[in-house]
C-alpha cells in the first residue's frame, strides 16, 4: 500500500480496500468470492440512515487529551461535540487524569454557503488557540464546506506558523463514502501526518501500541503485558500528544478491532518498521491465544506467553466448559461491523451456539496488505458456514431476518439496533464494549451474559406483546434482498 | 456568518427530524448524508415506534452530487411508503441537496399527486379501501438555522401543505403549542401537564405530540377556537401563519408556567382569553395552591435551614427555561437572579420582547438576561460573578465541571443532558414546580455545607 | 489543468456498457474544461483470463494468485492515465482498484455528452475551489 502522508485526504475505504455494503449469500460464498475478487457491491434503491464517517473520525481524535477539534460546518455536524465533551470528562475522571480537549463548531449559515467563510474559519482557529492553548489542532470539513469548495487545506497551511502546534486538515465530507469506518482511517491519517515523529535514535522500547476505543480493561491489560515485559500504550482515548509523537518507537502495534486499527498499524509498519500484529482478534479462547502468540512472535516473547496461556487455561477452561453445557444448541443472529461479525461467530461456535445468519454492516474484502480478513479465514478453515449478508445498518433487513428465523438470540454492536430485536420478542445481547469478550475472563462473562439473557425473557416478551412493529405486512413477505440492485 | 460555537447547545435545522419523531406514527424521510440522523438523535429515549436508525434516507454520495439525487429521492420515498407503516411522511432536506439545488419540493408534490392517484386506482377507486398517506416536505438544511428554527419549519409545512381552513369550530377546543420536543428534556411531561390544566378550567386541549396523539390531532387543528402558544419566541411565526391561513386567533403566553405563582397567572390569562367563568378558574387555582403550599409548608425548614442553597442563581438554557425558571425561583422561592444566559440563538426580532419579560419579577426585581451562544464567554462571566455564596447553576452538562470548580450547586436542565434520565417528568404547572424543587434539593442534600 | 476521461460506449453517444462488458473505451481529453475525443482504446484480454462474469469484473481469475496479480485488472491498468471512468455500471472491486490509482468511477445512465459536461464542470469547480451551488438544477428535467 502506498501511503502519502503529505496529502490530507485519505482515499475512502470503499475505494481503497474494496469494501462492500450490500451482499446476500452464504459465508463461504462471500469468502470464496473475496478470494477470487469477484464480490459485487450492490447499490440500494431504498436505505435507512446509518453513520457519518465524521462521527468515527472525530470520535477518535476528540478522545486525545488537550487537543482542539474545529469542525467547520453547520451546527448539526459539530453536534458530536456535546457527546465528546461528556466522554472526555468521564473517561479522564475514571482514569484519574484531566482532559481539556475542546471541540467547537463554526455554526455555518446560509450566507457562508454563498460567500464562503474561510476568513471566519481562520480567525476561529486563531481564537481557539488563544483561548485554550491546545497541544494540537484538527480542522475538519463537512458536507456543506466540501460542496461549496472551502479550501481548508490552505487555511491550515496559512495559520500553521502562527499557531505553533501540530495542526492538520481533516477531510470529513460525509458524502464521499458510504463506509463510515473510513473515518477511523481519516483519524489515523491526521495523527500520522501531524503528530507522529520518526523514532529517536537509540531508543529501545518495550512499548506496544494498543488501539482500542474506551480502554475499559486497561488495568488488567497493563498487568498482563507486565508479565511479558511489555508496556501497552492505549490509543486514542486519554492519549497525550507527547505519547502519540513517539508511537513510531514501539515494539509492535496491535488493536482490539481490525477495522479500527488497520490503517495505523500498516503505516507504522511500512514507514517505521513497527511490526503490526495481524491475527484474529482477542475474542474468545482461540482468538485470545492466537493473538497472544502473534505478539510473542512479533516481539520475541513466545516463552513467557506460553506460560501465561497455560496458567490462565487452568483457571478458566473448566468454568467455561461448565457454562457451555447450558448454551448448547442455541441459535443466534448477529449484526455487527465486519471485524466483529466474524470474530463473534467464532466465539459463538466455541460456546456451542449456532449462528443462523450474520449481518456485517460492511465487509472489507481484503485488508491493506491484500489478505482476506483472518477472522474469516479461520471460519472457513474450520468449516463453519452460515447465511450472511452485508447490510450497512439496514434495520428493515434485520427485522425481516429475525422475523423469518426466530432465533433464540440476537447479538449486536451498534447503538439502537438491539431494541428492534426485542420488539420482535428476540432476546438481545448488546456487545458494546470492545472488551466484552476479551480473553478467558471476559469470554466466561460473555457466556453468562448470554445465558442470563435467555434464562429470563420477561422484558422482551412483555414489550413484544404490547408493541406494533413499524414495517408493513408487505415487507415481511418480501425477500430480504429486495432492495439490492446487483452491480454488473 | 460563521462563528465560534464553543460548547454548543443546539443542533441544526435538520434536528427537526425529532419534532417529526415526536408525532406518533409520523416518520421523517431524509434527503441527506447517511449519518445525519444518527448525529442528530440523542443517545437515550430514541427507540420509539420509529427510531432514527430506521429513518429512510437517501444517503447522498459523490455520484448523487455530480448527477443529481432526485431519482434516488424518488425511489426512497416510493419504498418508504411500501415498507414503513406510518400516518404521515415528512421529507426533510439536508445541506447537500439544498446547495446543489435538487428541487425536493417539486419531487415531493409531484410524487404525492401521482402516487395518491395510483393507490386510489389500486383500491378500485373505492374511498373506503383507499388509504391516504400524507406526504409533506420541509426545508431543513443545516445551514438554514438551528433546530428551534427547524421545528418551526415542520409546523409551517403541516400548515401549508396539509391543513385546510375550516368553518366548523368546536367550542372550547384549544391547540396548545410549546417548545421543541427532545431538545426540551421535559417536552412530553410539560405538554401533558398544560393539557391537564386547560381541561381543569373546562377547555378541550388539542396537541399533536407524544403518546396517543398524532394525525387525528393534526386533523383537529383547524377546528380549534384558538391557538395557545406557551414559549418565549419559538413558533410565534407558526401562530401568525395559522392565523392568516386557517383563521385561528392565538394567545401568546411567553413564560412556561412553573410553580404556583406563574401557573395561577397563566390560568387566569388563558381563562380570560377563552371567556371561562372567573369563579371556576379561581376554584381550580385554590385547590392547586392549597395542596402546593401544604407541601411547601412541610419542607420550608429545608429551604430555610440548609447550608448550601444560596439565594443567587444563574440559568443557562434556551429562552423557555431561562425565563420560566428565573420567574419561578424569584417569584415562588424568593431567590435573587444573577445574570441569566439565553443560549438558543434567539432571532434578533424577538430579543427585546424576551428581555422585557425578565424585568417583570416581584418586588420590582429585574434579571439581567443576555443572549449568548459562545460558552467560553458564559463561563467566564459566571466565574467572574460574585454570587455572595455558593452559586446555584441550572444549565446544560457543560456547567457541571464549572460549577464544581466554584463549589456551587448544579442541576442539568438543558441540552446536552447527561446527568438525568427523563421519561415523562415535567417542570410545568404546580406539580412541575414541586418537581423542580425536589431536583434542586436532591442536589443540595448530597452535601452538608 | 488537462486530464483524460474514459467512457464505456458502444456507439460513442450513449454510456451503455458496464465496465466488465466494455472491450474498448473512448478516451476524451479535457483541456481548460473543454473535452474532445482523443482515441478509442481497445482492451486485449491477457491469455487465461476469463472475460465474462467474475473475470469480466476484473479480478483476473483468482486475484492475488491469478494473472491479474494482487487483484489488479489489466483493464484498469490500461486506463491508469485517466482521471475518471464513466460506465453504465461498475463493480465495487473495480471501483476500488480505480481509486487506488486515484481514478473515480461513475456509473451513470445517460449520454456521453451529458456525463462529460457534468463531470468536467464538477472537476473544474472542484479544482478551483468553486462552489457547487445550483449544480443539480438542470438534472431535474432529465430525471423525469
Amino acid at each position: 500500500m502506498a501511503v502519502n502522508l503529505n496529502n490530507s485526504n485519505v482515499a475512502t475505504r470503499e475505494n481503497r480496500i474494496g469494501s462492500i455494503t450490500g451482499y446476500i449469500g452464504s459465508l463461504s460464498d462471500l469468502a470464496s468470492q473475496s478470494e477470487c475478487g469477484t464480490l459485487k457491491g450492490c447499490s440500494r434503491c431504498f436505505s435507512q440512515s446509518s453513520t457519518c464517517l465524521s462521527s468515527c473520525a472525530l470520535g477518535q481524535l476528540s478522545a486525545i487529551r488537550d487537543v482542539a477539534i474545529i469542525h467547520h460546518g453547520p451546527a448539526g455536524c459539530s453536534v458530536l461535540s456535546a457527546n465528546a465533551y461528556y466522554l472526555d470528562k468521564v473517561m479522564a475522571k475514571k482514569r484519574g487524569v484531566t482532559n481539556d480537549t475542546v471541540y467547537v463548531g463554526t455554526d455555518m449559515n446560509e450566507n457562508d454557503t454563498i460567500f464562503g467563510s474561510t476568513e471566519s474559519l481562520r480567525s476561529i482557529i486563531i481564537e481557539v488557540n488563544r483561548r485554550y492553548s491546545p497541544k494540537a489542532i484538527f480542522v475538519t470539513s463537512s458536507c456543506a464546506t466540501g460542496i461549496i469548495g472551502e479550501d481548508i487545506d490552505s487555511v491550515v497551511d496559512d495559520v500553521r506558523d502562527e499557531v505553533n502546534v501540530p495542526i492538520a486538515a481533516v477531510h470529513c465530507e460525509g458524502f464521499k463514502s458510504r463506509i463510515w469506518a473510513t473515518g477511523f482511517d481519516i483519524a489515523d491519517h491526521a495523527v500520522l501526518s501531524s503528530i507522529v515523529q520518526p523514532p529517536r535514535e537509540n531508543v529501545k522500547s518495550n512499548k506496544i501500541n494498543f488501539k482500542n476505543f474506551y480502554e475499559s480493561a486497561r488495568p488488567e491489560i497493563i498487568e498482563m503485558f507486565r508479565q511479558f515485559d511489555l508496556e501497552p500504550v492505549f490509543l486514542y482515548c486519554n492519549s497525550t500528544v507527547e505519547e502519540l509523537s513517539h508511537i513510531s518507537e514501539s515494539a509492535a502495534t496491535t488493536c482490539i478491532c481490525g477495522t479500527l486499527g488497520n490503517y495505523l498499524g500498516n503505516v507504522l509498519e511500512e514507514k517505521y518498521g513497527v511490526p503490526y500484529v495481524r491475527s484474529i482478534n482477542q475474542c474468545g479462547i482461540t482468538g485470545f491465544e492466537t493473538w497472544l502468540r502473534s505478539i510473542g512472535m512479533a516481539t520475541g516473547r513466545s516463552e513467557k506467553i506460553e506460560k501465561y496461556i497455560e496458567e490462565q487455561r487452568a483457571v478458566y477452561m473448566p468454568q467455561i466448559e461448565e457454562v457451555k453445557k447450558e448454551l448448547k444448541g442455541l441459535r443466534a443472529v448477529i449484526g455487527m461491523g465486519p471485524g466483529y461479525t466474524f470474530e463473534v461467530s467464532r466465539v459463538l461456535n466455541e460456546l456451542g451456539i449456532e449462528v443462523v445468519w450474520a449481518l456485517a454492516w460492511h465487509y472489507d474484502k481484503k485488508y491493506e496488505n491484500g489478505d482476506v480478513p483472518p477472522s474469516m479465514k479461520y471460519l472457513l478453515d474450520n468449516d463453519i458456514d452460515f447465511e450472511a449478508s452485508v447490510a450497512d445498518q439496514q434495520n428493515f433487513e434485520v427485522m425481516n431476518i429475525l422475523h423469518k428465523y426466530q432465533p433464540d438470540l440476537y447479538l449486536s454492536r451498534h447503538p439502537g439496533s438491539t431494541v428492534w430485536a426485542i420488539k420482535n420478542g428476540t432476546p438481545a445481547v448488546y456487545v458494546a464494549d470492545e472488551y466484552m469478550i476479551f480473553g478467558y475472563k471476559h469470554t466466561l462473562e460473555f457466556a453468562y451474559a448470554i445465558l442470563n439473557s435467555i434464562r429470563n425473557r420477561s422484558f422482551e416478551q412483555n414489550l413484544a406483546k404490547r408493541v406494533k412493529l413499524p414495517y408493513t405486512d408487505w415487507w415481511y413477505k418480501q425477500d430480504v434482498g429486495t432492495f439490492l440492485e446487483e452491480a454488473k | 456568518m460563521a462563528k465560534l460555537l464553543d460548547k454548543q447547545r443546539y443542533k441544526c435545522a435538520l434536528g427537526a427530524m425529532q419534532t417529526v419523531q415526536a408525532i406518533t406514527r409520523a416518520i421523517p424521510i431524509l434527503h441527506s448524508g447517511p449519518g445525519c440522523a444518527q448525529k442528530l438523535s440523542d443517545s437515550t429515549g430514541g427507540s420509539g415506534y420509529f427510531s432514527p436508525n430506521i429513518f429512510p434516507c437517501t444517503s447522498i454520495n459523490e455520484k448523487d452530487v455530480v448527477f443529481g439525487g432526485v431519482k434516488k429521492l424518488h425511489s426512497t420515498i416510493d419504498n418508504a411508503l411500501k415498507v414503513i407503516d406510518a400516518d404521515l411522511y415528512v421529507v426533510l432536506t439536508g445541506c447537500i441537496p439544498e446547495i446543489v439545488g435538487d428541487d425536493t419540493q417539486e419531487v415531493v408534490s409531484e410524487f404525492d399527486r401521482i402516487s395518491q392517484q395510483e393507490r386510489f386506482e389500486e383500491a378500485g377507486g373505492d374511498p373506503g379501501k383507499f388509504v391516504y398517506k400524507p406526504l409533506i416536505y420541509a426545508s431543513t438544511a443545516g445551514f438554514k438555522g438551528n433546530n428551534y428554527k427547524g421545528h418551526e419549519q415542520i409546523i409551517d409545512a403541516i400548515t401549508d401543505q396539509y391543513l385546510k381552513r375550516s368553518d366548523d369550530r368546536q367550542k372550547g377546543l384549544v391547540n396548545i403549542w410549546a417548545d421543541v420536543p427532545y431538545q426540551d428534556l421535559f417536552w412530553l411531561g410539560n405538554i401533558r401537564e398544560l393539557e391537564k390544566l386547560l381541561s381543569e378550567i373546562g377547555l378541550i386541549p388539542n396537541t399533536i405530540f407524544g403518546y396517543n396523539r398524532g394525525i387525528e390531532n393534526i386533523d383537529k387543528i383547524p377546528h380549534a377556537e384558538f391557538n395557545l402558544l406557551v414559549s418565549p419566541w419559538v413558533s410565534v411565526r407558526n401562530m401568525k401563519k395559522m392565523e392568516k391561513k386557517l383563521g385561528i386567533p392565538y394567545l401568546h403566553y411567553p413564560t412556561l408556567p412553573i410553580g404556583a405563582y406563574e401557573t395561577s397567572k397563566f390560568l387566569r390569562e388563558v381563562g380570560a382569553f377563552a371567556g371561562v367563568d372567573e369563579q371556576k378558574i379561581q376554584k381550580v387555582i385554590e385547590e392547586h395552591e392549597n395542596y402546593y403550599y401544604y407541601l411547601i409548608e412541610r419542607y420550608a425548614d429545608l429551604f430555610l435551614e440548609n447550608r448550601v442553597i444560596n439565594k443567587e442563581f444563574s440559568v443557562i438554557a434556551d429562552a423557555q427555561y431561562a425565563l420560566g425558571i428565573t420567574k419561578f425561583l424569584a417569584n415562588d422561592l424568593g431567590l435573587i437572579p444573577a445574570k441569566q444566559f439565553i443560549t438558543d440563538d434567539t432571532p434578533k426580532e424577538y430579543q427585546a420582547a424576551v428581555r422585557e419579560e425578565f424585568k417583570k419579577l416581584n418586588y420590582g426585581l429585574q434579571a439581567d438576561a443576555v443572549f449568548e451562544t459562545d460558552s467560553y464567554r458564559i463561563h467566564n462571566e459566571i466565574r467572574e460573578h460574585d454570587y455572595h455564596g455558593y452559586p446555584l447553576i441550572l444549565g446544560s452538562y457543560y456547567e457541571k465541571e464549572l460549577t464544581e470548580s466554584l463549589k456551587g450547586n448544579y442541576l442539568n436542565i438543558a441540552w446536552p443532558v447527561q446527568d438525568k434520565v427523563v421519561f415523562d417528568d415535567f417542570y410545568a404547572g404546580y406539580t412541575g414546580g414541586i418537581r423542580l424543587i425536589e431536583d434542586i434539593y436532591t442536589v443540595a442534600v448530597q452535601r452538608f455545607n | 489543468m488537462s486530464y483524460k476521461i474514459a467512457a464505456a460506449s458502444s456507439d460513442h453517444i450513449n454510456i451503455d456498457l458496464s465496465f466488465g462488458a466494455a472491450q474498448a473505451f473512448d478516451i476524451y481529453e479535457v483541456e481548460d474544461g473543454r473535452y474532445s475525443l482523443a482515441e478509442r482504446r481497445i482492451y486485449n484480454a491477457p491469455d487465461g483470463c476469463i472475460t465474462e462474469g467474475c473475470g469480466s469484473l476484473g479480478c483476473g481469475n483468482g486475484g492475488a494468485k491469478g494473472c491479474g496479480g494482487e487483484g489488479n485488472s489489466p483493464k484498469v491498468d490500461m486506463l491508469s492515465d485517466c482521471r475518471c471512468i464513466i460506465c453504465r455500471k461498475i463493480g465495487f472491486n473495480i471501483t476500488k482498484q480505480l481509486e487506488k490509482k486515484a481514478i473515480t468511477g461513475f456509473d451513470v445512465d445517460c449520454t456521453a455528452e451529458e456525463a462529460l459536461e457534468k463531470i468536467t464542470d464538477y472537476y473544474s469547480r472542484l479544482d478551483a475551489h468553486k462552489s457547487l451551488r445550483g449544480f443539480a438544477k438542470e438534472d431535474l428535467r432529465q430525471d423525469f
